[in-house]
């Protein structure tokens, strides 16, 4: 069996608020929490880079698991476009955890922090989410998608478009995914709606969905080299279950976009933290 | 027919996801349980999955919470078995085609854990 060290009960219960907290703020963003639970995994709690990506990784797919069957039902998840555009996010998932388990921390630190600027940067210009879908003309592929969106009371149809450029960006997304254990949905979503033209709701729906799938690949590879730690794993995995839960019902009441800018500060204050490590120095707080 | 037929691959993927879930959470309630009247402390180390079935016998904590893990992150799996099998079903040979190849790519992935 495995090593049992014993169970620091109050670490683990501050790893499952920091879960929750997280998981809370990727409600409210629609990123699903990924992208803060490894920096503050491994900035305050000194957890093991490693072992906290493939904590993240698990929690991702829970997050999954738990919030794709609202978008099923919901018809916002493209199942037959998710097919396609999984095939190569999985394949750059598998890779990019290869390359994770393997790569320098400093490495690691170096780009997660640039996934943190590109995000506080995507959210600082408020890029507005396209509405300009193609819902009639040639559909080669199959993949036209149709859901009733309650906001408006109607219908929405669409056509995925510019299959090959997403595919690629889809494959960038699966490697960030594999090596730094977040979701990728702060890449797929945007790639989704702004350039292959797919409704916003759409995008997340298929998004949550893909990122499960995405996860199982990478997780794997952690579980494989004995990067899951079930005492991290566990509170990251109760803390990210009920954090969404209550993020999903707080957002509701919330005017999201005025906290916009607090979101940005969180995610350049964690991505200089993480420059600041990959060179080998720490902020006063941190480990 | 077609939409029919992807009706159904709605509800099965949705019930999957669902019923993933709860075996994961039952499973891991049950570990923390053991965790708690056995005085067990939580392993800082998964098992390899060869082993747990005999550590399930022993009713060992750490080998609920460590197939709670597996559940969870095969629950995606099996949810592409189920679209796999709508496609197959609805006769659609491209889609299947590319299930198929997401299949194979995670099946290599989980390949490469059970080696370990």
């Amino acid at each position: 069996m495995g090593q049992g060290r014993g169970l620091d009960v109050s670490q683990s219960i501050g790893l499952g608020v920091a879960a929750s907290i997280t998981a809370v703020l990727g409600s409210m963003l629609g990123l699903g929490g990924g992208v803060f639970l490894v920096p503050i995994f491994t900035l305050f709690f000194g957890v093991d880079q490693k072992l906290a990506i493939g904590a993240s990784a698990v929690a991702v797919a829970t997050n999954s698991v738990v919030g794709s069957t609202v978008h099923l039902e919901s018809r916002f998840t493209n199942l037959r476009f998710a097919m396609m555009m999984e095939v190569t996010t999985a394949i750059g998932a598998l890779v990019g955890a290869i390359v994770g388990v393997w790569a320098p921390e400093q490495a690691i630190n170096f780009i997660f922090a640039s996934v943190l600027v590109y995000a506080a940067v995507s959210m600082a210009i408020k890029r507005a989410s396209s509405n300009e879908f193609v819902s009639d003309g040639p559909d080669p592929h199959g993949l036209t998608g149709e859901f009733h969106d309650p906001a408006t009371n109607r219908t929405v149809r669409y056509i995925p478009q510019r299959l090959q450029l997403g595919l690629s960006m889809s494959t960038i997304a699966g490697v960030m995914s594999g090596m730094l254990g977040v979701g990728g949905g702060v890449i797929k979503v945007p790639v989704m709606n702004v350039l292959m033209r797919v409704p916003v709701k759409a995008a997340a729906g298929t998004s949550a969905f893909m990122v499960g799938i995405t996860a199982v690949a990478s997780s794997s590879v952690y579980y494989s080299k004995g990067k899951i730690d079930p005492t991290i794993v566990v509170p990251a995995m109760i803390g990210i279950y009920l954090g969404s839960q209550f993020g999903s019902r707080l957002t509701r009441r919330l005017h999201a976009e005025r906290l916009t800018l607090i979101f940005v500060l969180i995610l350049a204050y964690l991505s200089i933290s993480l420059y600041v490590k990959a060179f080998g120095y720490t902020l006063p707080g941190q480990q | 027919m077609r939409h029919a037929a992807n009706g159904g691959m709605y509800h099965d993927v949705a019930l999957v996801l669902r019923n993933g879930f709860r075996i994961a959470a039952g499973l891991m309630i049950t570990g923390i349980i053991l965790a708690l009247v056995r005085q067990e402390p939580l392993s800082h180390k998964v098992d390899p999955i060869t082993d747990i079935p005999a550590a399930l016998v022993h009713l060992h904590s750490s080998a609920f919470i460590d197939l709670a893990i597996i559940s969870i992150m095969l629950t995606p799996l099996a949810s592409v078995i189920a679209i796999l099998r709508s496609f197959v079903i609805s006769n659609d040979r491209r889609f299947a085609a590319y299930t198929l190849g997401v299949l194979i790519i995670l099946s290599t992935s989980i390949a490469l854990s059970m080696l370990r």
